[in-house]
């Protein structure tokens, strides 16, 4: 069965995470399950991604995490000739 | 031939790693301008905004920026263009910039831009004072681009945005969020005054090539769609002879 309450704490862990000035991360998906949170993104760094991390365990410290962040790797420059 | 880099949503913050240190010599080298498709800073923080500038003052060729919506986070906007301009970068917002590149010229229009959405699933002028506003500043932004655009006479004409003109480009993200990530109002002010090329970011997760419904190519270059720390469009055109 499904559990209202815990989409409406995932939405406002999401919301947390885009405002907080030292976080404003938009893009990450957030999902409360069975008493665990799950976090999906891809971020710029393992330093942004421990702050994350950190930031959902203080407003969440009731919860496990599944940490699905992954940190982007970035190629050389390309170029496109149009 | 004019050779752009672009990247779009770079993010600098006080902690963020260097965006553009390490390529430095590389963009000098491969480029002719650098143009920033917006969401410069992490949170919109006058910090990060200075952070940022120190970094681009360093940058040797011309560079172009418009900002985007994080840089609007803390109401600094000004302060940040101010900041940004200061180390010589190109804020555009509903204006011009003409660049020369040896014997050609560069024209670049740009604006922020602003959502409501594509043909077929977008927003209207109506209802409430809120609801009118969003539409309404999504159109004076996609007025002013379109004015913008027709003024330039060179060699090549870029139109710089941040939020969306095309939904192509938004594949990859969630389509209930596409009104938030763009408007077609951007495309149909490109298509009424023509470009060679539209640069956009905000899309993280959407994809990078798309195409406007007269043809113009799109590309979103969003730092996290590219996955590079530029791309670089070369846009063969022959130079233009005067008439005798």
């Amino acid at each position: 069965m499904r559990n209202d309450e815990s989409v409406y704490r995932a939405e406002r862990i999401r919301e947390a995470l885009a405002t907080e000035p030292e976080v404003a991360e938009l893009g990450v998906e957030v999902a409360v399950v069975g008493g665990r949170i799950v976090l999906r993104a891809i971020v710029t760094s393992e330093r942004r991604r421990a702050h994350i991390l950190e930031h959902v365990r203080r407003l969440c410290p009731d919860l496990e995490i599944d940490d699905e962040l992954r940190v982007e790797t970035l190629r050389e420059p390309k170029t496109e000739v149009l | 031939m004019i050779r752009i880099a672009a990247v779009g949503d770079v993010h600098v913050a006080e902690d963020s790693d260097e965006r553009f240190e390490p390529w430095i010599e590389a963009v000098h080298a491969e480029a002719d301008a650098l143009l920033l498709a917006g969401d410069l800073t992490r949170s919109g923080q006058p910090a990060e905004g200075a952070r940022l500038a120190r970094e681009l003052a360093r940058i040797k060729i011309p560079v172009v920026a418009v900002l985007g919506n994080h840089d609007y986070q803390m109401d600094e906007d000004r302060e940040i263009t101010a900041m940004l301009r200061d180390v010589g970068v190109h804020v555009l917002e509903g204006s011009s910039v003409v660049i020369p590149v040896g014997d050609r010229k560069l024209g670049v229009a740009g604006t922020k831009g602003f959502g409501g959405g594509f043909a077929g699933a977008c927003g209207s002028d109506f209802g409430e004072p809120e609801m009118k506003a969003f539409i309404r500043y999504s159109k004076r932004l996609a007025d002013a681009l379109r004015l913008e655009l027709a003024k330039l006479d060179t060699d090549v004409r870029v139109a710089l945005v941040h939020y969306a003109p095309v939904a192509d480009t938004l594949e990859g993200e969630r389509r209930e969020i596409y009104p938030f990530l763009g408007s077609y109002l951007l495309a149909e002010a490109v298509d009424a005054s023509g470009a060679d090329l539209v640069l956009h970011g905000h899309a993280h997760a959407g994809r990078e090539v798309g195409v406007t419904p007269r043809g113009i190519p799109v590309r979103n270059v969003a730092r996290h769609v590219i996955r590079r720390p530029y791309k670089i469009y070369q846009l063969e055109r022959p130079a233009v002879v005067p008439a005798r």
